[in-house]
């Protein structure tokens, strides 16, 4: 499974750095700035090994978003993972930049720490991620009068959806039938958008 | 209120506008500030304190002096401050053990919390600890957590198990948690069936021989249930596991796979790649009439296409798979060529994975819309895809015959632009299509010959010397053109070197007069100034061959090649087979199985496709049906040796003294890049460095045996048989060995290796005799071969025509050889020799024509090796090793039969599991159970072992009663049926009792002879 994940701005310089396995170094970090970023041919593959240990990585813009592991995993889901994670972050803060990601990185950090579990990729509906992970995200820092409208509106939103018993998801169904606590609303919730996807 | 809420909510917005700021504070004196923050009584202030610390720890500074305060922020309602700080912990608690004890209580006091979150939040975080106190803490909460009412709470307990097991395998056996983790399998919540699927399957890679995941029909159909209505991630778990299931029979594979199907239209490409591996995998046990196989096969190509329009990264990973597939089941996506067509705005990578996939699919059907795209590549501006796109003309020119013309008169073209990296990747080409078509299109080496001055790269360098060595006759100049690379010989690479050579040594065979001078000086250059021992070795063959006799030197170096083969990239069929089990993960990436890039006992477990004939019971009497079928599978081991990566046989190869009882596997032809680097150079003795290693043994030359047959053994048998060069040529027998025909005398230990050092122009009757003959050579110290039994007449002169024919049959290095010798004892010329085998017990057929290239003189012999496949028609012959054979020649067509030892038909990867062979010996009713004796044997039971190990009969176990010792064997035979044994071996009796236990009976009979056979030789 996924041992770690680190975000890079485009000088290489860490933003982010998640290890999830005992078999990645801190020294994985350096190793895919030095071999990938700093390369001095362009790399030719998503997918790359160093030292046995294989990174995949995707860019957005001029971030570059690494996942790392020293197992056979499920390449596919990997990479489907990464664009995953990226539409996440675009859900709460938009736009992935480098500003964007040094907002939020506590954020990101608790968003990491629910999507991915010991490296297996969990729930990351953000509808439903919406539910329990309640930070707003900070986006850029123009702010337009309508930027700002928007926001508000976004507020309300999210204090009426966020009152027990009446909110929705992002897909609009209502959810009614509790069970026990927040973490059992959410599962049937998921279930739902799940069937329905 | 509303309002007071939002004006709540602005100022948080407001502080965290500035968490960017965090990563610029670099002043002195920080810990100390951050130290007195994280103590502040209030709240927001201790907030942004932990914040700094998380960023700080990001960017990789050490603040981990600040432990206990972080600590102490701990215990607080508000779930981001605590979220904050268990992130603190993950990281640091490893540094400090001893002060990570201080969050224990905590964490305990977390998992009882009211809020299902933090429960869930607290057992998360306490498997992220690596910490043996934390650890030990753990259990109770992670206990109850496991059976906990909200199932949030139990998909975290579940991956939490399997962070404990990495941390500690031993205490979660001791606790009990993986019996809890496998009735969660049983879970009403699809996401805790999902991980807990997840985690037991880690931890049974990390168990190979444990039988955790106990997959059986009812937990199946679980997993199935589960399947639909779980997250995208947990049906890509799901599907991985269903992966490794062996169904039962075919009817509950085709049962999954219809319930796997839906799948393929999912959104996720993990989720198609998992469910296509499902299929492709399932589908080897479907019966190939069954209607649903076609339909399956249908429904596979268009989610194979959707993926294609993925994301790049995506559809690499898409690609690199396809590319398997299409190697294992062309058929699936044969009409859709069009979609592989590069983009432009394809990233390269994307772009090389498309080319090599057109070209897979090429045939006659597309190669008119392939040709027109490949020359548009030519024209790119990427040098790699440039190369790439000639380089597939060229192997379209090579795969579809109609289109050679076409593809020959693109590449043309495409050497008139000038360019240089594509002239010489042009050449390279054209001189595997040289290799393909011999005398056909070589009106083109003018304008080859045109571009010499323009060649800077070694293969392409080798290639025109190829190709002017070749074709020196028709090349005026031909000798200038080689003077000239002549010159720098020293500056040039082996591989021009060795090239340059060679031709020249053809050079000197077809035009000796003008070219004398020319051998001499390319003959001293390679063996008196040269350190490269390949060159050395080879200028010294040459040398000798040319000064001792050189008509066999023009026989040698200027004889018909082999063509080569349509395919030359394909994947070894082991490896694929494995990667097919492997789709949608790192190793179908890499194209590699697992354990080239995976470290320690993950991933160390080969997997295999499952065989079509679902058991072993429908074996009794092999029909065609379960034998054909079978065969795509089975038969794959006898070709190559099951070590695993192709590279490491050739080394074996290579380094092994004679133990290895033949010549490469002739597969390994395909992968001649590798050959050729191991074998020295020496398998392209004959004139070109693709050559596949195994060459067909020419006639000898009957006036020089002694001097000719060392130089065989090396030709036909390129890296092997090192040592036999070194033996004195003295072997070579006087006529009057001939005699005792047939005899069963005792014959060499060695004699394993003989018939690669049998002169060429041995008299043809060979039996016991010359079995005494080599028994001299066995007290050299020959170690121990497979039993090869002597050659015994077939085929008597008399009978036909003055053809004599006498044989018997090898194992070597898993390919079953026919080996040959034939006589003409009359007095015309005879040629066109051919042979044909009918139906037999076990599907032998030859797998290549008979190769007697050059016509067979009155009084003349040859040694023919014939490999063998066991894929022909199977009809059960009486007795059941008997073979009949028709041998053709310009004379008229000649009959014979002859029974083949069975032993030949042992497979390599025969070695059964000691509790599978337990099993099955309880399996097989007793009354399938027969008894032999074997006399007058005196080997104790190790050195019988030994002999019987290298017949491929394996020793599981070996058991010592009251002085007797129990032997307990596997064999498999090519058409996949096992025959267990049980040799019984007392001390100081020479007789040996063996029982042996088959599901088909009627074998019995004839491995025991075998083993006789084995034992006493």
């Amino acid at each position: 499974m996924i041992g770690g994940l680190f975000i890079y701005n485009h000088k290489g310089e860490v933003l982010i750095s998640r290890v999830y396995r005992d078999d990645i170094g801190r020294h994985a970090v350096d190793a895919f700035r030095v071999n990938v970023i700093h390369a001095r041919q362009q790399v030719r593959s998503p997918v790359t090994n160093i030292a046995r240990t294989s990174f995949f990585h995707v860019k957005r813009s001029n971030i570059w978003l690494a996942a790392v592991t020293k197992q056979n995993v499920n390449a596919a889901m990997v990479f489907e993972f990464l664009y995953k994670m990226c539409d996440v972050m675009a859900a709460y803060f938009g736009k992935i930049s480098e500003e964007n990601i040094k907002n939020n990185f506590v954020l990101i950090y608790e968003l990491l720490d629910e999507i991915l579990d010991f490296g297996y990729p969990q729930n990351s509906e953000t509808g439903a991620l919406k539910t329990f992970i309640t930070q707003q995200g900070i986006k850029g820092q123009v702010r337009s009068i309508s930027l700002s409208i928007c926001f508000l509106i976004h507020f309300c939103f999210f204090l009426c959806s966020s009152s027990p018993g009446n909110w929705a998801t992002d897909k609009g169904r209502a959810v009614s039938d509790h069970q026990s606590g927040d973490g059992a609303d959410w599962l049937a919730l998921r279930k739902r958008s799940e069937n329905h996807g | 209120m509303e309002w007071a809420n939002q004006l709540c909510e602005n100022r948080q917005f407001g502080s965290k506008m500035t968490d960017s700021k965090y990563f610029t504070t670099t002043k002195k004196g920080e810990i100390f500030e951050l130290k007195a923050e994280l103590n502040s009584d209030k709240k927001e202030k201790k907030k942004e304190a932990v914040k700094k610390v998380i960023a700080s720890m990001t960017v990789g500074k050490d603040v981990s002096a600040l432990f206990p305060d972080v600590v102490n922020c701990m215990q607080t309602d508000n779930l981001e401050l605590k979220k904050l700080v268990y992130l603190y912990l993950m990281n640091y608690a490893k540094s400090q053990p001893d002060m990570a004890i201080m969050a224990v209580n905590t964490f305990v006091k977390d998992c009882e919390d009211p809020n299902p979150l933090i429960r869930a939040l607290a057992v998360r975080t306490m498997g992220c600890i690596r910490v043996d106190k934390i650890t030990e803490y753990l259990c109770e909460p992670l206990r109850k957590c496991l059976k906990d009412e909200d199932p949030y709470v139990r998909k975290t307990a579940a991956v939490c198990v399997a962070k404990l097991h990495d941390i500690n395998a031993q205490l979660v056996e001791d606790q009990g948690f993986l019996d809890t983790l496998k009735d969660l399998i049983s879970d009403s919540n699809p996401m805790v069936v999902a991980n807990a699927v997840a985690a037991l399957s880690e931890i049974a890679e990390s168990h190979p021989n444990s039988n955790l995941l106990d997959l059986n029909p009812q937990s199946i159909n679980k997993l199935l249930t589960a399947l639909n209505e779980c997250t995208e991630w947990g049906q890509i778990f799901i599907l991985d596991c269903l992966a490794n299931y062996a169904p039962r029979d075919d009817r509950e594979s085709q049962s999954i796979c219809e319930r796997v199907t839906p799948r393929l239209s999912h959104a996720n490409s993990a989720v198609v790649l998992s469910a296509v591996k499902v299929l492709m995998k399932f589908m080897e046990m479907l019966p190939k009439d069954l209607d649903y196989y076609g339909t399956l096969l249908k429904k596979l190509a268009p989610p194979l296409v959707t993926l294609l329009s993925a994301e790049p990264e995506l559809q690499y990973v898409a690609l690199r798979n396809i590319n398997l597939i299409v190697q294992k089941r062309p058929e699936i996506l044969k009409h859709e060529m069009k979609v592989f067509f590069v983009k432009y705005n394809d990233p390269i990578y994307v772009k090389l994975e498309k080319l090599d996939i057109m070209i897979r699919l090429a045939s006659q059907a597309n190669i008119a819309q392939v040709l027109a795209e490949l020359k548009e590549y030519a024209t790119e501006v990427d040098v790699d895809f440039v190369r790439k796109a000639v380089r597939a003309i060229g192997r379209c020119a090579i795969k579809v015959e109609q289109s050679a013309e076409r593809c020959v008169s693109t590449l043309l073209d495409l050497i008139q632009t000038k360019v240089n990296y594509v002239v010489q990747e042009a050449i390279v080409v054209i001189k595997d299509i040289f290799r393909k078509y011999p005398n056909k299109y070589e009106s083109v080496i003018a304008t080859l010959c045109e571009n010499l001055d323009s060649l800077d790269e070694p293969e392409a360098r080798a290639a025109m010397i190829w190709i002017v060595g070749e074709y020196a006759e028709r090349i005026d100049n031909a000798d200038e053109l080689l003077e000239s690379f002549l010159e720098g010989f020293h500056d040039e690479s082996t591989q021009v070197q060795l090239q340059l050579l060679t031709a020249i040594v053809k050079l000197f065979l077809k035009k000796p007069t003008e070219t004398q001078e020319l051998v001499q000086q390319v003959l001293s250059l390679a063996t008196q100034d040269s350190d490269n021992p390949d060159l050395r070795d080879r200028g010294y063959i040459y040398w000798r061959l040319l000064s001792t006799d050189p008509v066999a030197a023009k026989e040698v170096v200027l004889a018909e090649k082999p063509l080569i083969s349509e395919e030359t990239d394909l994947i070894e069929p082991t490896l694929l087979e494995e990667l097919i089990c492997h789709i949608g993960t790192l190793a179908s990436v890499y194209h590699k199985p697992p354990s080239a890039f995976v470290e320690g006992s993950r991933g160390v477990m080969h997997k295999r496709l499952p065989a079509r004939t679902g058991s072993g019971e429908s074996t009794e009497s092999p029909d065609v049906g379960t034998i054909a079928g079978g065969s795509g599978t089975e038969t794959a081991p006898s070709i190559i040796p099951s070590q695993g990566d192709l590279l490491g046989d050739l080394l074996n190869l290579d380094l092994a003294p004679p133990t290895t009882t033949g010549p490469p596997p002739p597969t390994s032809g395909m992968q001649m890049g590798g050959m050729d680097l191991l074998g020295g150079g020496l398998d392209s003795l004959m004139g070109d460095e693709s050559e596949p290693p195994h060459i067909p043994p020419r006639t000898g030359t009957p006036q020089s045996p002694r001097a000719l047959s060392p130089i065989y053994t090396h030709t036909d048998y390129t890296c092997c048989d090192y040592s036999h060069t070194d033996s004195p040529p003295d072997h070579s027998p006087p006529a009057e060995l001939g005699g005792d025909i047939g005899g069963s005398a005792a014959m060499g230990a060695g004699f394993g290796a003989v018939p690669a050092v049998m002169p060429a122009s041995l008299n043809a009757p060979m039996g016991g005799g010359l079995g005494d003959l080599f028994d001299l050579g066995g007290g050299v110290g020959m170690p121990l071969g497979a039993y090869i039994p002597p050659k015994t007449v077939w085929l008597p002169a008399m009978k036909a025509k003055g053809l004599e024919i006498s044989g018997t049959f090898a194992r070597r290095a898993g390919v079953i050889q026919m080996e040959l010798t034939l006589t003409n004892k009359a007095m015309s010329v005879m040629t066109d020799f051919a042979i044909q085998f009918n139906r037999n017990s076990f599907g032998l057929a030859p797998a290549g024509p008979l190769q007697v290239l050059s016509p067979l003189s009155p009084n003349q012999t040859i040694e023919v090796s014939l490999p063998l496949s066991t894929v022909g028609p199977v009809m059960k012959m009486e007795p059941l090793n008997n073979l009949q054979v028709a041998v053709k020649n310009n004379i008229d067509v000649f009959y014979f039969s002859c029974q083949y030892p069975i032993s030949m038909l042992f497979v390599e990867d025969g070695k059964m599991e000691r509790q599978v062979f337990l099993a099955t010996w309880k399996d097989i009713p007793n009354e399938n159970e027969s008894q032999f004796q074997i006399k007058d044997c005196h080997l104790n039971s190790d050195a019988a072992s030994n002999k019987l190990q290298a017949s491929n009969i394996f020793t599981i176990a070996k058991r010592t009663v009251e002085g007797q010792d129990m032997l307990y064997m596997s064999i498999k035979l090519s058409n996949g049926i096992w025959v267990l044994a049980e040799l019984r071996v007392q001390t100081g009796n020479p007789n040996y009792t063996i029982s042996v236990k088959c599901r088909a009976p009627e074998v019995s009979q004839c491995v025991f002879q075998c083993c006789e056979a084995v034992l006493k030789n």
